[in-house]
């Protein structure tokens, strides 16, 4: 890619002239299909964004209506302000979301970039290597919190993995989380406006999140790494080789000045991601690990007071913007004004527009007429030769070391020292993302009718009985896990429709045509993935009281089909890119041929182009099916009725239930069943499409 | 300024992927040397491992005296210029050629001189400042070489370091490279897969098919004299005429047609495994007229192509064997013609049809120079 084509631009600048002059009933075409996107952002992100803001300054709650009864800024004045116990938990939350969000995206980044400098060598079952990343990415992340927490995290009184094998060195309990959880440091917190707050404790609960995080994003994390290094030839490699650099010098000089853009671009991603936590933080209920948007959906659902929680939302959503921009400019070459301009030149050539400006192409024939003239009338012939002769005279020429058999049994021993190393931390990285999972599998089999009384590597008493528990009994409690799965399908399924038929026209419209306001339309639906989903989800819900209160049959609130909207929303970024991606791969040239066949725009998009880019179609369904599936937040403000909950509502309301702990059974054990049963055909599924999955991911977030 | 010689020298990729069988290759001080084969054909992978970019699975690399065998790159004191350039995106030019020297942590006054000198001797002084993405191809392709000169290596290596420039470039870089050779007096290994350019550079061509070595040899003798079927297929454009032929008593019978051969070529196509031969001449090495001429054989014109120069034409020799020729200038004649066709039996080969050796010119393998 770093290669341009000195004849690039001049076919490009004629395309673009050609685009200019004979796209009329084309870019009307394009706008056309633009419309159901449009229509999504509206309904699914402006006009919730709006109510959102306004409701933030208002005194909203469940006593005075949605929309309050006054305008005030006392929300703003309560949480970041006045000392009362308001205030005092949003700056300590948001300290700890900060500290959590900080610490885990280094970690990630840190073993991540480790993971990804591992696949990218060459070597025997590297797919295999790779498909194992996928597994924690496709857990929805309240089971994986559940498995760390009920599992491997666990007292030694209930069998914790870690807590037993500490025990087989004979090393004390370490209580991972709860009341026992040691306060470890902490730290000082100074804001000139809020005196009232001096430090934070960060608690052994907050490591176990982070922990929790890590294992959960790291795989991806270095899936995007992955394909940015892509982006360095191997021939770069070989010379560096050849100019004598070792491992870290080749990382330090070549690697990462050339994958800093692409990391960082990952970074922002993450960062994003990490502020917004919830499904990994809500299991343990803690107040030493409580993120921003637990506590906005606090209140909202425990003291209804709807303003404070919009408010809290768009705060949060002001730090995410703080800390894009702060990492774009980190991960940028050079900081300062011009940094932005070179974000976006890099960000251009990895988009493969590879537009270099025509200057620079005049630029280089201007010199290369010069040189050639200079070689008309060159110096003469003699005076090289002297030049010559001087690089020889100067360069020491190093005569090659006099090779004793000692250093190549050296050279030999550090060779299959380093392969050993390699394939170590190839298994151990294989394990860490493989191993949880395949605890889970291992523990549903355990009968949990007969009571657990110490450690079971593997199960004493394997049977089934703990999927009859969870698939048999209707009613667990207020959790129905057979309706969960089938509620999950049709509003995951739905999802994933709509999001195809609105992402499919889009993509095809931002990979084919030119239209006014392309670019605005990139960014809007850019942004549209940095939005936190909390500062959607209570104006949309007042959106849709509000639009019902008119027109009463529109009343989806509590209803799966009230979430495809904002699913489909927070959804529609990715899809649409990783489609466009399909698209672009799609020939010039068989667009042509159809257009000269006569066929019009719709028939070249539905005959010609969707049938061809059906692998992205498929790809990109199983994509947002799997996000819709293990989706939490919207879906536990959303639905609150027991006969519509989704699997992650169904996991994390059978933990929290406190009568589960009466039942004849080892609830652990049937938490597992559970987890097992919804997880495992998704994993198996990520595993047999874990090519296209690996694809889609890095082309929709690179591209993107 | 030094030999390098490869002796058995076997590469096995993993999964039984042998691409090098048994190779003994004698690369001589200040030699240019080039590699050249279709793809595939094992000669990159022969760069690499004198390069050390790959190991042998088996057999020893030299460079004089030194067994470099188990060296990595940067013990070996090489430099290589690649078919991509391999130009750092994120350097200047200056930056670009000095990145060895500053690893081998050079005084900076030294690699400031040596880059200076470099860029001189290639006349991209001025450019130093640019990033590689502000080149032409040409321009890329002497920092490339500037990146090696700086560095005073004693093998270069060239990996097919042409091919992505367009004709003209191509062969103005052409000279340039073997200028600075003949200057610079450094052993040079260049690969590529284009004969042309391995007959119009090297000192000695070294002709790779299917991981073995099919003759080394100069350019002259390649061409003349080819040790088989292969290498005379593969030097020479258009290629060599192949025409299956049967030997009977003192000539070779090939459709309807008869060749007298020679006494020396009697004594020496009858130690063919078999009755069957292949009958091998240059289309350059023709008569063409459209009027009976002496020894020639009756032909009928298949295609004409007019290059300028010379105009090639396909024929067909009793509408069965079909052939090529040149003829200098123009010719003038339609598809279905006649033609009368002839060739200097001393300019031709005969091969072997189990074997595909010359049976006329018995070379050896590798002639030492």
């Amino acid at each position: 890619m770093y290669d341009f084509d000195l004849k690039l631009p001049e076919n490009q600048i004629l395309n673009e002239k050609k685009k200019k002059t004979s796209l009329n009933s084309e870019t009307k075409f394009a706008l056309k299909i633009m419309i159901p996107a449009v229509l999504v952002f509206i309904f699914g992100i402006l006009v919730p964004l709006v109510i959102g803001i306004l409701i933030s300054f208002t005194d909203s709650s469940g006593i005075t209506g949605y929309f309050g009864s006054k305008v005030t800024l006392l929300n703003y004045h309560e949480l970041l302000t006045y000392g009362g116990i308001n205030g005092r938990h949003f700056w300590q939350y948001t300290y700890q979301t900060l500290f959590f969000a900080v610490s885990a995206v280094l970690l990630e980044f840190g073993l991540g970039l480790i993971f990804a400098l591992l696949l990218n060598k060459d070597f025997k079952g590297r797919g295999l290597a790779r498909a194992t990343l996928l597994i924690p990415w496709a857990l929805p992340t309240i089971a994986s919190a559940t498995i760390f927490r009920y599992e491997f995290l666990s007292p030694l009184s209930e069998y914790g993995v870690f807590n037993s094998i500490l025990g087989l060195f004979g090393l004390r309990e370490i209580s991972f989380f709860g009341a026992d959880a040691l306060t470890l440091f902490s730290l000082p917190a100074f804001i000139p406006f809020a005196p009232f707050i001096t430090h934070i404790d960060i608690s052994f609960t907050m490591i176990s999140c982070i922990f929790i995080d890590v294992w959960k994003t790291t795989p991806f994390f270095s899936l995007l790494i992955l394909a940015a290094l892509q982006v360095v030839p191997e021939d770069l490699y070989k010379a560096a080789d050849i100019a004598g650099a070792n491992g870290w010098q080749k990382f330090s000089k070549i690697t990462w000045p050339m994958i800093k853009p692409g990391v960082g671009i990952a970074l922002v991603f993450r960062m994003m991601d990490a502020i917004r936590v919830y499904d990994a933080v809500v299991i343990f209920r803690d107040d030493s690990v409580k993120s921003m948007t637990m506590q906005a959906v606090d209140f909202w659902s425990r003291s209804q007071k709807f303003g404070l929680s919009s408010t809290v939302a768009i705060l949060e959503f002001i730090l995410i913007i703080i800390f894009a921009i702060l990492i774009t400019k980190l991960t940028s070459r050079k900081s300062g004004k011009k940094s932005e301009k070179k974000i976006e030149k890099k960000l251009k050539i990895q988009l493969k527009i590879d537009q270099t400006p025509s200057e620079i192409h005049e630029d280089a024939l201007k010199t290369q007429r010069k040189i050639d003239l200079k070689e008309k009338f060159s110096k003469s012939k003699d005076k090289e030769i002297k030049e010559i002769d001087k690089i020889k005279k100067i360069s020491v020429s190093p005569i090659l070391k006099t090779i004793s058999p000692s250093m190549i049994r050296n050279y030999k021993r550090k060779r299959k020292i380093n392969k050993v190393i390699f394939v170590i931390l190839i298994i151990s990285m294989c394990i860490f993302c493989a191993l949880p999972f395949i605890w889970i599998v291992i523990r549903a089999f355990r009968n949990p009718f007969i009571a657990q009384t110490s450690f079971e590597m593997f199960p004493k008493f394997p049977s089934l009985e703990g999927f009859q528990v969870v698939l048999g009994q209707s009613d667990l409690y207020g959790v129905s896990f057979s309706r969960a799965l089938l509620n999950g399908f049709i509003l995951a399924g739905t999802t994933g429709i709509v999001v195809l038929i609105v992402g499919s026209l889009t993509g095809y419209a931002l990979a084919k045509f030119e239209f006014p306001a392309k670019n605005l339309a990139v960014l809007t639906i850019f942004t549209m993935t940095s939005m936190p989903a909390l500062i959607i989800v209570i104006p949309y819900f007042i959106q849709v009281k509000t639009i019902s209160g008119i027109i009463p049959f529109l009343d989806l609130t509590d209803n799966l089909l009230g979430l495809v909207l904002p699913y489909t929303a927070f959804n529609l970024p990715l899809a649409t890119f990783v489609l466009r991606s399909f698209f672009e791969e799609i020939p010039e040239d068989l667009w042509k041929a159809a257009k000269v066949d006569g066929a019009s725009n719709f028939q070249i998009f539905s005959k010609v182009i969707l049938p061809l880019a059906i692998p992205g179609l498929f790809t990109c369904f199983i994509l947002v099916f799997i996000a819709a599936w293990n989706e939490l937040l919207f879906a536990q403000i959303w639905l609150t009725s027991d006969e519509n909950h989704t699997v992650p509502r169904a996991i994390l309301r059978f933990v929290q239930n406190p009568l589960s702990l009466q039942a004849d059974w080892d609830t652990d054990l049937v938490l597992m069943a559970a987890t097992a049963i919804s997880t495992v055909p998704l994993v198996i599924i990520v595993l047999i499409f874990q090519k296209q999955i690996i694809k889609g991911i890095t082309s929709g977030a690179v591209k993107g | 300024m030094v030999s390098v010689k490869l002796e058995k020298v076997n590469k096995i990729f993993a999964p039984n992927v042998h691409v090098l069988k048994d190779l003994d290759l004698n690369i001589q001080d200040k030699e240019f040397m080039v590699l050249v084969g279709p793809s595939g054909c094992g000669k990159s992978t022969c760069l690499n491992i004198i390069a050390g970019l790959e190991l042998v699975t088996d057999g020893k690399i030299m460079f004089g005296d030194a067994d470099v065998t188990e060296l990595p790159p940067k013990e070996r004191n090489l430099a290589m210029v690649f078919q991509s350039y391999a130009l750092y995106p994120h350097m200047d030019v200056r930056k670009n050629m000095s990145f060895a020297l500053r690893l081998a942590k050079k005084d900076p006054e030294y690699i400031e001189e040596m880059v200076q000198k470099a860029a001189n001797i290639l006349d991209i002084s001025d450019l130093l400042e640019r990033k590689p993405k502000e080149l032409s191809g040409g321009q890329r392709q002497r920092v490339a070489l500037g990146r090696c000169i700086v560095r005073d290596p004693s093998v270069f290596l060239f990996d097919e370091p042409l091919s992505n420039l367009d004709a003209k470039l191509r062969s103005q870089m052409r000279g340039e490279i073997i200028k600075l050779q003949k200057r610079l007096k450094t052993t040079l290994v260049y690969v590529t897969h284009d004969q042309v350019e391995a007959m119009s550079m090297a000192d000695r061509i070294t002709i790779l098919n299917d991981g073995y070595i099919q003759q080394v040899g100069t350019p002259s003798e390649v061409y003349n004299t080819p040790r088989n079927k292969f290498v005379a297929g593969f030097i020479g454009s258009p290629t060599m005429n192949f025409i299956e032929c049967v030997k009977d008593g003192k000539t070779l019978k090939f459709g309807d047609n008869i060749q007298k051969l020679t006494e020396i070529f009697d004594e020496k196509s009858s130690k063919a495994s078999s009755e069957k031969l292949i009958f091998g001449f240059r289309p350059e090495h023709t008569k063409i007229t459209s009027e009976p001429h002496e020894g020639a054989y009756k032909v009928t014109i298949n295609v004409v192509e007019y290059l300028g120069a010379q105009t090639v034409i396909s024929f067909e020799f009793s509408g069965k064997i079909s052939a090529m020729a040149i003829s200098p200038g123009f010719y003038s004649a339609n598809m279905g013609d006649t033609a009368y066709i002839s060739f200097p039996l001393e300019e031709a080969h005969i091969f072997d049809t189990e074997t595909n050796m010359n049976l006329i010119h018995e070379v050896p393998l590798q002639k030492i120079l």
